[in-house]
């Protein structure tokens, strides 16, 4: 059966992960049907991010959205390095698009009608999660259940926000797995798992980007293929309680446990 | 971080000092324009514990002689019959009050642990044994009600109960404050929430009669050590607030009606941290961070609050009653109790994540 192609999304147009993913599966030969990048700048996207986080995350976020790392000098960079290795440069999704012939619709929600008429007609293989807000019925019943996602933790044990950091301060392993997506927060069927390690030298922010590459090399790997019959699928029941967003103090908590396991 | 919630605990600490009236207790409220208001026995008897608390922790001698000052005031104005009065001091008419008197306990037993003097026991016990006289058969007070009718939130006051019959071997008292919190648990509904957790019989609760509500059970069911009988049943009740103070960056609504539904726009701070703490204590009976991480947002929002550095000495560490401060809840006032929870909260949460390190680091040296 031929490959029908992916589409992925995004939370704003400098996303260098979809980049990344796109990148490296038009290597493989798979096609790359379009984007659905989601602005980051509607006002409802805006209100709801403020809500959640505070005004400071809104400030934080700004150097991310024009394309600059977020990730802190003393920090190794895991995305700059895998962009350099395999030599990506672009640094936005629709300049990406434009060279390679995929569509790029930009939307003001990743649950808009035109996205569910989109998917309607170009029917991909997969549909892949790279950001955007958290998709609904509309969208997951158009896809049948092929929207596949890097979730940074364990699952079921970890599912929810900042997973990476969650893993650590839960004593849980470090891994991405790659998954798919269903109604409930991080619950779909499991596909498969990429573990990683901590290294002496992680930071927080490192090791949330060394989390990110494992999630593109996952994607990847199981995008490129039109079927999941190379995997043994794990049903992810969790009765675990979802993680939400580290505070401040959580944050310190977790700064002081990266340096005892560091120290070991 | 952690420097952040010491230095904010520092300041409020000082604000409750200052809150003392002279000779007499911890002033209710600070107004910035009327100034200090007059001394409020029920608060200044649950302040006391923060207080040594703090003296415990930080060797800070000035909280250690204050809440002894509380202490002996209290003391000075107890009825012959056990109890004390309501509402603030000097009482317009006698008006012996459970919920006032229970939670004047909390000073006067811990002043018993504190010192072992006799003097507390004797005033612990009488107060005790009052309000345990005075509890019918369905396990209710038929007097000394701040409205018309028990509110759910008694459970604060079986709490204190117990802590004096752990103390003083008083079974009477006990079975007494068991009998209370067996009655009010029958009122709960099926998604957790309580019928007349509210100072008012049918209105929407304020988070901070919430919270009282909640630690009274909680706190019980680690007295007795028995899980079960209480604490297991406040949990959905728990998870509830844990998914609200997520969900909201840990700032609450001002009052919830009996379909969690927010029914105010102002957020009741003291009901925030008083929140974080049922959230921690439940945390120290699970061991789940996540309940640490939503206690922290409560707190962290009402610590985003705090003044500092300001001319008016009054304001320097309050803790307002709403937010916006011309929120229905203790409007344009600045009371003690929220600065009492809120140094509470800081204390258990610097305590809790203390001992997390502690462990993590013994495990890695194992």
């Amino acid at each position: 059966m031929e490959h029908r192609g992916v589409v992925i999304t995004a939370g704003f147009d400098k996303s260098k992960i979809a980049i990344a993913i796109a990148k490296q599966l038009h290597r493989r030969n798979v096609p790359v049907n379009g984007f659905i990048v989601v602005s980051p700048y509607s006002w409802s996207r805006l209100s709801r991010y403020i809500k959640k986080r505070g005004i400071s995350f809104f400030w934080k976020a700004i150097p991310r959205l024009l394309g600059f790392s977020s990730i802190s000098k003393e920090s190794k960079d895991y995305i700059k390095e895998f962009r350099e290795e395999k030599k990506i440069a672009y640094k936005s999704i629709k300049n990406w698009a434009s060279d390679h012939g995929a569509a790029y619709h930009s939307v003001s929600s990743i649950n808009d009608r035109n996205v569910v008429q989109y998917l309607k007609e170009a029917t991909p293989q997969w549909f892949i999660y790279s950001g955007g807000g958290i998709i609904r019925d509309n969208v997951i019943n158009v896809m049948h259940g092929r929207i596949l996602n890097a979730h940074q933790g364990p699952l079921p044990e970890v599912r929810g926000m900042n997973a990476a950091e969650w893993s650590i301060l839960l004593g849980e392993e470090q891994e991405v797995t790659i998954h798919l997506i269903d109604q409930g927060i991080d619950t779909g069927d499991i596909i498969t798992t990429k573990p990683f390690s901590i290294d002496a030298d992680d930071t927080v922010n490192s090791i949330r980007a060394k989390a990110k590459v494992k999630g593109i090399e996952g994607l990847v790997e199981v995008a490129s293929k039109n079927n999941l019959e190379d995997y043994e699928l794990r049903p992810n029941n969790s009765n675990h309680r979802q993680c939400y967003i580290l505070s401040s103090a959580m944050k310190a908590l977790l700064h002081k446990k990266l340096q005892i396991i560091q120290r070991t | 971080m952690h420097d952040k919630y010491k230095q904010h605990l520092e300041r409020t600490i000082r604000w409750l000092i200052r809150s003392k009236q002279k000779n007499e207790g911890s002033s209710a409220h600070f107004n910035p324009i009327t100034g200090w208001g007059k001394p409020y026995p029920e608060t200044t008897g649950y302040i006391i514990p923060t207080l040594l608390d703090f003296s415990h922790r930080e060797n800070y001698r000035p909280a250690k002689e204050t809440a002894n000052d509380f202490g002996e005031w209290l003391l000075s104005i107890q009825s012959d019959e056990g109890y004390w009065n309501g509402g603030l001091y000097p009482p317009q008419e006698k008006s012996p009050s459970v919920f006032n008197t229970g939670q004047i306990l909390f000073g006067i037993i811990r002043m018993y642990k504190e010192t072992g003097d006799d003097r507390w026991k004797k005033s612990a016990v009488k107060g005790a044994r009052w309000l345990a006289d005075h509890v019918d058969e369905s396990g209710l007070w038929e007097i000394g009600h701040y409205t018309d009718f028990n509110p759910t939130y008694y459970t604060r006051v079986a709490w204190p109960m117990l802590l004096v019959a752990n103390v003083t071997e008083k079974g009477f008292v006990k079975d007494k404050a068991v009998q209370v919190l067996d009655s009010l648990i029958e009122r709960q509904n099926s998604n957790g929430t309580f019928r007349g957790w509210g100072f008012e019989k049918s209105q929407p609760a304020f988070t901070h009669t919430i919270a009282y509500t909640i630690r009274g059970f909680l706190e019980a069911s680690f007295l007795l050590d028995d899980w079960s009988r209480y604490g297991a049943k406040v949990e959905s009740a728990l998870e509830k607030v844990y998914k609200l103070a997520e969900l909201n960056n840990g700032r609450l609504a001002g009052a919830y009606d009996q379909e969690w539904g927010p029914t105010e726009y102002y957020s009741c701070l003291t009901g925030n941290v008083q929140l974080a703490i049922c959230l921690m204590r439940w945390h120290e009976y699970n061991g789940d961070l996540q309940l640490l991480n939503a206690a922290s947002k409560l707190i962290e929002y009402v610590n985003g609050t705090q003044f500092r550095n300001t001319p008016v000495k009054g304001l320097n560490g309050a803790v307002a009653g709403s937010k916006p401060l011309w929120g229905r809840y203790m409007m344009a006032r600045y009371p003690n109790w929220a600065a009492k929870f809120h140094a509470d909260a800081l204390m258990l949460f610097l305590e809790l994540s203390g001992k997390k390190q502690e462990e993590w680091s013994t495990a890695e040296l194992s």
